[in-house]
């Protein structure tokens, strides 16, 4: 299941940075600690047959990029601090929807919440949701991201609580 | 016929990405105005003449499923085309937005998804045929 989980949320959310901001994502066969870069972190709280959040930490300097792509602009300069957090919680939001029917199923309905940007000292685990079901390590044009997935507790085959 | 198109989503950058990707679409646009939640969108509704909604579903304040259930409500606006543009997967929300008559459409989406949806939807007169998307 483990195995399962990690391969859809590696494809979803590859196929989410190259649909929705036109950046190549590759997964990363890389472990350990995400190389020393400033990252900007956006999380989805979810609920629903089991209920989680969805954590993204990107590199700052993508993010010019990525809503610049979004926006449709050529010129990443003239994208405001304000439109790149809003096109990283887009993108979370999206891998965050695409995910959840996967791993539930067609049948499953589920409650996201708005994304979230993290503050700067925010632990990534929520006191509720403390252990990372599953982290997929993409390169994202050549710069490290991880998507991590926290649920409130073990899941079963069909996707329900275990 | 230039559509009057309603955007309503509560992110900016993709408020701004569907008007885009319409616009590559090939459909012929007229005014554009969108709007950040239901509510909004409902007031956007009562001070324009608009002729397609393109919504989402998970909004703050008010959310696209209410929105669109308040519409279907109005005699006014009971008739105005709706496409939903949502990451929705809950084939059950889908089947009942379905019945209600709007369209749907999934994030991440391409301009000729959109094309497509709003041929079926409104007619291929509001389509720029030697546009490709």
């Amino acid at each position: 299941m483990k195995t399962r989980i990690h391969n859809l949320l590696a494809q979803v959310a590859t196929e989410t940075f190259e649909k929705l901001a036109f950046l190549f994502a590759m997964v990363d066969t890389e472990q350990g600690e995400v190389p020393p870069q400033a990252v900007s972190r956006v999380a989805v709280t979810f609920r629903g047959p089991f209920a989680g959040r969805l954590l993204i930490k990107l590199a700052q300097e993508l993010l010019p990029e990525l809503a610049a792509n979004m926006l449709g602009s050529d010129e990443t300069s003239q994208v405001t601090l304000e439109q790149q957090c809003d096109a990283l919680k887009e993108t979370a939001n999206v891998i965050c929807g695409n995910l959840l029917p996967k791993i539930g199923g067609s049948q499953a309905i589920f409650e996201i919440d708005a994304p979230r940007m993290l503050a700067e000292g925010e632990p990534d685990k929520a006191a509720e949701f403390p252990v990372a079901l599953s982290t997929a390590r993409l390169s994202v044009e050549d710069t490290c991201c991880d998507v991590l997935l926290f649920v409130d507790g073990p899941l079963a085959e069909n996707g329900g609580k275990g | 016929m230039a559509v009057n198109l309603l955007i309503v989503d509560d992110s900016s950058v993709m408020r701004s990405m569907i008007a885009k990707t319409v616009a590559m679409s090939g459909l012929k646009v007229g005014e554009i105005h969108q709007a950040a939640n239901g509510q909004e969108g409902l007031e956007q509704l009562g001070n324009h003449w608009i002729d397609l909604v393109l919504v989402d579903i998970n909004m703050p304040v008010m959310n696209g499923e209410e929105m669109i259930r308040q519409m279907k409500q109005d005699p006014a606006l009971r008739d105005t085309p709706i496409i939903v543009v949502s990451t929705e997967g809950s084939s059950q929300r889908i089947d009942n937005l379905l019945g209600q008559g709007v369209k749907f459409i999934h994030k991440p989406f391409s301009p000729e998804l959109f094309r497509d949806t709003v041929k079926t939807l409104i007619g291929e007169g509001v389509i720029n045929e030697d546009q490709d998307p």
